[in-house]
């Protein structure tokens, strides 16, 4: 009788830690909301069925290069003549690219980001950031044929979740003013940098000959597992597992409430009784 | 003893939990994807050509441009004493004019741009100031019956006989002059600003700047983006610290660039009202000037020698610097 009664003493509690496991089995099984940045990327590269895929709004040539929208035709107090991205002194650009994995799984990646400018006074500056990366000199299978190390701007690696993103973030600038003061300006005319002269003579070239320019790139590899048999996207198939396990649960757990309850009632009308 | 079946139930579905949370994560197979992308850009256009030419604003002789002149076509209305042996030779006199200053902006750049012109603080001009001073015009006979010049005038305010318009000359067409410009538009605004027929003096500028500037700037640009393809904006005159005067004008990107700034001084040979038949306000300061320089310069009308010794703010030479620049706007 007091073994029996000892027993009993740990099963409500043993019930109602089932209930909630199951319940989070439950929540685990079911569909997750992603949450965003409030920043809108300018490319959407979603990874889904172990393949890449560049948003609709992005081209992709034959040789399956996209298009990145690094540069415009038009800046402030700048625009261009003709269908040419064009960059001047004082401006500047930052593209995200996003990395959506649609799929259930933890994937990996490495991304790296180039510049090449055709000319060495030509005072064009990029940068690449990924928060959450981590840099690494491991990224030979996505170098370029045509693009050299000392081309590179970043190389990170890192790891992305089931529905989740991660962010590259790549801006260029070219300063408007650079250097020293080489000749002081009088009244409102202001005053000539030391580079300003170079940046002339490039804006002279660009109008009575030919226009140096910049190229920006980016390359993403990702690698990943797929379960076999991999489960269709979006099956509820495990969902109704768990729902029946929570509904197991709690009708066991409600069967011992009564139990326990009528238990000791028993107990309190006769305590010398045996079950 | 009863069998516990709720126990065995919870322990069965404990198990059950624990399988299936293995499930969860299952065997995996590795694969790799790749993707990749570029973009390029060229630098933008600049090409901004600027000119400026002034050496001939001023000459040491000019013709006759009286219509009713009967004399020589060949003879001069004005030119430099051969002899003279001072280091300024080109000179201004009544009834003299030129156009000889000229800055021009060409080009077709893709990024917006500010033009500015500058005229620099150190400028001189011929003045004679408020006062009373020796009429020369008039050989009057004193009480005492001897000829001379004994009558006086005077000037209520300063007398700068230069009078400076600007002109604006697009794509090699036709000058369009401010003056003309701000008379027509509104000319009892423009009388307001000190603009006569021929333009302003240049000691009035800074006020007629600091008082009428946006006005001015607004008529500038009225000329310049005429049937609105200039793509000219904010322009504005600005007098600076050191009394130095700029002109700036902002200009759109890809905006065809080919702009002709003229400045041109005239020096009417009648100014002011007709006092007296063929006799006008303003030819007893003219003619003082005159023979103040002929003292100054020549040593001659010694006679008035003090007068014209104290006559320290008087000025008869005319003389300014400028400088041109254009700038990418940021």
């Amino acid at each position: 009788m007091a073994k029996s009664k000892k027993r009993r003493g740990w099963l409500l509690p043993a019930t109602l830690i089932l209930f909630i496991l199951s319940l989070t089995t439950l929540s685990l099984m079911a569909l997750v909301t992603y949450a965003w940045r409030s920043e809108e990327p300018t490319h959407l590269l979603t990874f889904e069925n172990e393949r890449l895929t560049w948003d609709e709004n992005t081209e992709v040539d034959e040789n399956g290069w996209a298009r990145i929208a690094f540069f415009s035709t038009e800046y402030q107090n700048v625009e261009s003549s003709n269908e040419d991205n064009v960059f001047a002194p004082g401006t500047d650009q930052d593209t995200v690219i996003r990395l959506l994995n649609r799929s259930d799984d933890t994937i990996t990646y490495t991304a790296i980001a180039w510049k090449i400018k055709e000319c060495d006074i030509l005072a064009f500056e990029a940068g690449f950031e990924a928060e959450g990366s981590s840099p690494t000199t491991d990224y030979a299978a996505i170098l370029p044929e045509h693009i050299t190390e000392d081309q590179l701007i970043g190389a990170v690696t890192g790891t992305v979740s089931g529905k989740g993103y991660q962010d590259f973030d790549i801006g260029w600038y070219w300063e408007y003013e650079r250097g020293d003061v080489a000749d002081p300006g009088v009244g409102t005319i202001p005053d000539i940098y030391e580079y300003d002269y170079d940046d002339t003579d490039l804006g002279n070239k660009a109008a009575w000959d030919v226009a140096d320019d910049a190229t920006l790139g980016f390359a993403i590899i990702v690698e990943g597992e797929t379960p076999v048999p991999p489960p269709p996207t979006g099956h509820n198939t495990w969902l109704w597992w768990g729902v029946g396990f929570v509904g197991a649960c709690g009708v066991l757990l409600v069967v011992e409430l009564i139990l326990n309850a009528k238990r000791k009632k028993r107990e309190k009308k006769d305590p010398d009784s045996k079950e | 003893m009863k069998k516990n079946w709720t126990t065995r139930v919870a322990v069965a579905l404990l198990a059950l939990t624990l399988i299936t949370s293995c499930f969860v994560g299952s065997t995996f197979a590795k694969y790799v994807t790749r993707a990749q992308g570029e973009d390029n850009a060229r630098v933008a256009k600049w090409g901004i050509l600027l000119t400026m030419e002034g050496d001939n604003m001023f000459a040491p002789e000019y013709e006759h441009d009286d219509p009713d002149f009967t004399g020589e076509e060949t003879t001069l209305s004005v030119r430099v004493d051969p002899d003279y042996d001072g280091e300024i030779t080109d000179l201004v006199a009544p009834g003299t004019t030129n156009d000889g200053f000229k800055a021009t902006i060409v080009g077709q750049p893709e990024v917006a741009v500010r033009y500015t012109l500058h005229i620099d603080a150190d400028w001189t001009d011929v003045v004679l100031p408020a006062g009373e001073y020796t009429d020369f015009t008039k050989l009057v006979q004193n009480d005492d019956g001897e000829y001379g010049y004994f009558d006086k005038f005077t000037l209520e305010k300063d007398y700068c006989p230069i009078k400076w318009d600007i002109t604006v000359k697009k794509n090699g067409g036709a000058a369009m002059s401010l003056t003309q410009v701000a008379r027509e538009f509104n000319l009892q605004l423009a009388e307001q600003m000190g603009m006569t027929e021929n333009g302003f003096a240049a000691s009035d500028a800074k006020t007629i700047v600091e008082t009428w500037g946006p006005q001015l700037a607004n008529l500038m640009l009225s000329i310049i983006n005429d049937e609105g393809e200039a793509g000219a904006s904010n322009a504005v005159f600005t007098i600076n610290e050191d009394g130095s005067i700029d002109l700036s004008i902002d200009f759109d990107p890809n905006r065809s660039l080919d702009f002709e700034f003229g400045l041109v001084w005239t020096w009417a040979f009648e100014e002011g009202d007709e006092i007296e038949e063929g006799i006008y306000e303003f030819d007893a300061a003219d003619t003082w000037l005159g023979n103040f320089v002929a003292y100054k310069e020549f040593g001659e009308c010694a006679d008035y020698a003090e007068e014209f010794d104290a006559a320290e703010d008087a000025s008869y030479t005319i003389g300014f610097k400028f400088l041109a620049s254009a700038t990418q706007i940021d």
